[in-house]
């Protein structure tokens, strides 16, 4: 086998399905996008080359754009200082061993498997002005009918979407911090257990350290996630009223789409592609001395 | 060294395999069709019998988009493809639907190509099949279209489907746009049927002191519906001639101070209550579904509408107690004769198609079936001079069809008029006029800035 895998020609032959399938699904239209976004094109018909002009207009004449990118910004935060620190906490309680662990695992999994339709339906249900549940329950402690439009109130509606996003994948940042934490050796907690360590400092001396390729897996996923999110805030409000809850996914689908737009969307959809990146350089960077220091212990 | 041999052999056979059901995977995307062909025997028996017939046979492509089984066009449509296909036996007609979202954008995608696989299909004209008369996809029909054709059109009819003096399509069918009135609730708050807006508000006024009933049922949700609220209020206000002037870019949008007034009458409204208390929180089915069960007072929609509140399983209002009106009058301003609505959909031929002449019957054909089915079935005003079978059609829709009669003028929903951008921003503006934040200087401002380009 290894006789095999040593020759070039075989191992191009065993990567060629996987490779077509990569450049045909992923690469090419990547490429194709790029190329869009260099025109003022309408999907039908004449293609006229306008250079960069799609990526300037997005930050100087598009009103909407700076604003759905500051959004996504407010996401990327939420998801940072909330949604990871619950999940990490909520791991290492779970993996140290709760009564009930399978089945709290399974609880806090359930959102991740529900489609984003379905949470999104759920979520205006509870934001409702008239049978919502959060509006049922100020109604109650008031004493008095509250009937607020959360989801159509320009002041409130993005937040309203943050909200189920940042909730909606607690469980999938759980169970890979969960699974990492189990991945570590139990010798290093007997080890501290016979020096006097208190569980605080295990965790905070052990598990933290070991789990930090684990945290940079989920950072990235999180901020990636964050910045290109979309089926959500699509659902509950299309991103309106009036732009207010826009995250540049659901504006450059409303170009692509609705408006016919296609160079300009596409620009939109290269610049969405080159922010993850970007992104993905940097935390890799950041969390690159952290990492070598985990691989030494 | 054999071994070697049949090693490489073998990797090479596995991986052309892989490679081979990777391109199977790509062909089998192709849509699944809906042969509509349920005549087939009947019309081979007809070619078998005719011996004059020898003719070649070709097989036209048609695409629409009314899939759904229940759907009372798509039986209409299989009945008239049926009998054309015995008159026509040496044409097959296979028919391919998909739902209205996803057909839009098949559509789109088929003509980023040649559409190769699409000879006649079903389209919305003015502004939105405009792109595809600029991008040279579509075949002109005045070479095919007869003196004895055109004798039955109705006048006025084609020109959602004329560009630079060409005919690209034939009418099917029209809607018109009605204030559909619960009688019922009318009478429980005391309030008079409007004819005029003023009547309007203090009709909303009476009826939203009713428990629990919305007075207008506007769907904002959905940018279309509320657009029509506006869309409404402001051809009474600008005059249909005007707005279609300003629709086709020959005066500018904002130039009449009716376009602001008409804005500033919805935001009225909104503020009155007429819309409930949240109006963008429900969109076009909810509201529909408000009026049918009797908790909302009045219903701006397009006549189609009728057919809902008297077939509809889940209405309880008593159908016969609903009342269609003109859009009120702005007391001083318009001509009663103006309305909202017109010929708009219909049967196109994609310049491409391999059989221009016969696709081109077909299309002439099926657009004057469909219209004449529309109407009989009560959807919608049939645009051909016909003996029409009136025997089904339900009080609400005989009350439209005294309101259209007449109607002189007609403004067609502006998103289908304009290029799909301005279209857009319209729907999204007139839905800001729904809030708290309505800013009506604003909503002209955008307005100017996506429609006088």
């Amino acid at each position: 086998m290894n006789k095999m895998l040593g020759k070039k020609s075989y191992v191009a032959i065993f990567v060629l399905p996987a490779l077509l399938i990569f450049m045909s699904f992923v690469l090419i239209p990547l490429i194709i996008s790029a190329t869009y976004s260099l025109f003022d094109y309408d999907g039908i018909g004449k293609m006229k080359l306008i250079g960069l002009n799609n990526y300037i207009n997005m930050f100087t004449t598009d009103r909407y754009f700076p604003k759905a990118v500051a959004n996504s910004l407010i996401l990327v935060a939420a998801s940072l200082l909330i949604q990871l620190p619950i999940s990490l906490i909520l791991a290492l309680i779970l993996a140290h061993g709760v009564k009930g662990e399978k089945f709290f695992r399974t609880v806090y999994f359930v959102p991740v498997v529900i489609s984003s339709m379905v949470i999104g339906q759920l979520w205006m249900k509870i934001f409702h002005s008239e049978y919502g549940l959060l509006n049922i329950l100020i109604s109650g402690m008031k004493g008095e009918v509250f009937d607020y439009s959360w989801l159509s109130n320009s002041r409130t509606a993005f937040l309203c979407t943050v909200i189920p996003a940042v909730w909606q994948y607690i469980g999938y940042h759980l169970l890979i911090f969960y699974a990492g934490i189990k991945s570590i050796s139990t010798e290093y907690y007997e080890a501290a257990q016979i020096d006097g360590a208190s569980k605080w400092q295990t965790n905070l001396r052990i598990t933290l350290p070991l789990l930090v390729p684990v945290i940079k897996t989920c950072v990235i996923f999180s901020i990636t996630g964050s910045l290109r999110s979309f089926d959500l805030i699509y659902v509950m409000t299309g991103g309106g009223p009036n732009h207010s809850s826009e995250v540049p996914a659901t504006l450059m689908y409303n170009n692509l789409f609705r408006r016919g737009l296609y160079g300009y969307g596409s620009a939109q959809a290269f610049f969405i592609v080159i922010e993850c990146l970007l992104f993905t350089l940097i935390i890799s960077r950041i969390f690159k001395k952290s990492e070598q220091n985990a691989a030494l212990i | 060294m054999k071994k070697k041999f049949i090693s490489r052999v073998l990797s090479v056979v596995l991986s052309a395999a892989m490679a081979a059901s990777l391109a199977a995977c790509a062909s089998s995307q192709k849509s699944e069709e809906t042969s509509s062909n349920s005549d087939n025997s009947d019309s081979k028996t007809v070619q078998t019998g005719n011996s004059s017939t020898d003719a070649e046979e070709i097989t036209l492509n048609v695409w629409h988009q009314w899939s759904n089984d229940t759907n009372e066009l798509k039986k209409l449509y299989d009945t008239a493809v049926g009998e054309y296909m015995i008159e026509n036996p040496n044409v097959k007609i296979n028919t391919q639907t998909l739902d209205t979202e996803a057909y839009k954008t098949k559509i789109s995608a088929e003509f980023t190509g040649d559409a190769s696989g699409i000879d006649v299909f079903y389209y919305w004209g003015a502004g939105t099949a405009k792109k595809l008369v600029n991008a040279d996809k579509l075949l002109p029909l005045d070479d095919y279209i007869t003196d004895e054709v055109k004798a039955k059109l109705l006048p006025g009819s084609t020109s959602a489907f004329e560009y630079d003096g060409k005919t690209y399509s034939l009418p099917s069918f029209s809607w018109y746009m009605t204030l559909f009135c619960n009688q019922e609730l009318f009478d429980q708050a005391g309030a008079t049927l409007p004819t005029t807006y003023d009547e309007l508000l203090e009709a909303s006024k009476k009826l939203s002191k009713l428990d629990g009933i919305t007075p207008i049922a506007a769907g904002a949700k959905d940018g279309w519906n509320a657009a029509f609220i506006y869309q409404a209020l402001a051809m009474r206000e600008v005059g249909a001639a005007n707005i279609n002037k300003m629709l086709n870019s020959e005066v500018s949008f904002g130039e009449d101070e009716g376009y602001k007034a008409a804005a500033d009458k919805v935001l009225e409204l909104y503020q009155a209550g007429a819309f409930g208390k949240n109006p963008l929180e429900s969109g076009n089915d909810d509201a529909n579904s408000a009026f049918i069960t009797g908790k909302a007072g009045m219903r701006i929609m397009g006549s189609w509408f009728a057919n809902q509140v008297y077939t509809d399983d889940s209405a309880t209002i008593n159908a016969d107690k609903v009342v269609a009106l003109k859009i009120p009058m702005v007391t001083g301003k318009g001509n009663e004769s103006d309305y909202c609505g017109g010929f708009i959909e219909s049967f196109w031929v994609n310049k491409n198609t391999k059989y221009a002449e016969e696709a081109a019957k077909f299309a002439i054909f099926i657009n004057e079936q469909m219209g004449k089915a529309a109407y009989e079935t009560g959807t919608g005003f049939c645009g051909w001079n016909e003996e029409l079978d009136e025997s089904n059609l339900n009080p609400l829709f005989i009350q439209i069809k005294g309101l259209v009669s007449e109607g002189e003028t007609g403004v067609l929903a502006w998103d289908t008029s304009l290029d799909a951008n301005p279209a857009t921003i319209h729907n999204e503006q007139v839905q800001t006029l729904f809030s708290p934040d309505a800013n009506v200087d604003t909503f002209i401002e955008e307005h100017e800035a996506a429609i006088n380009q």
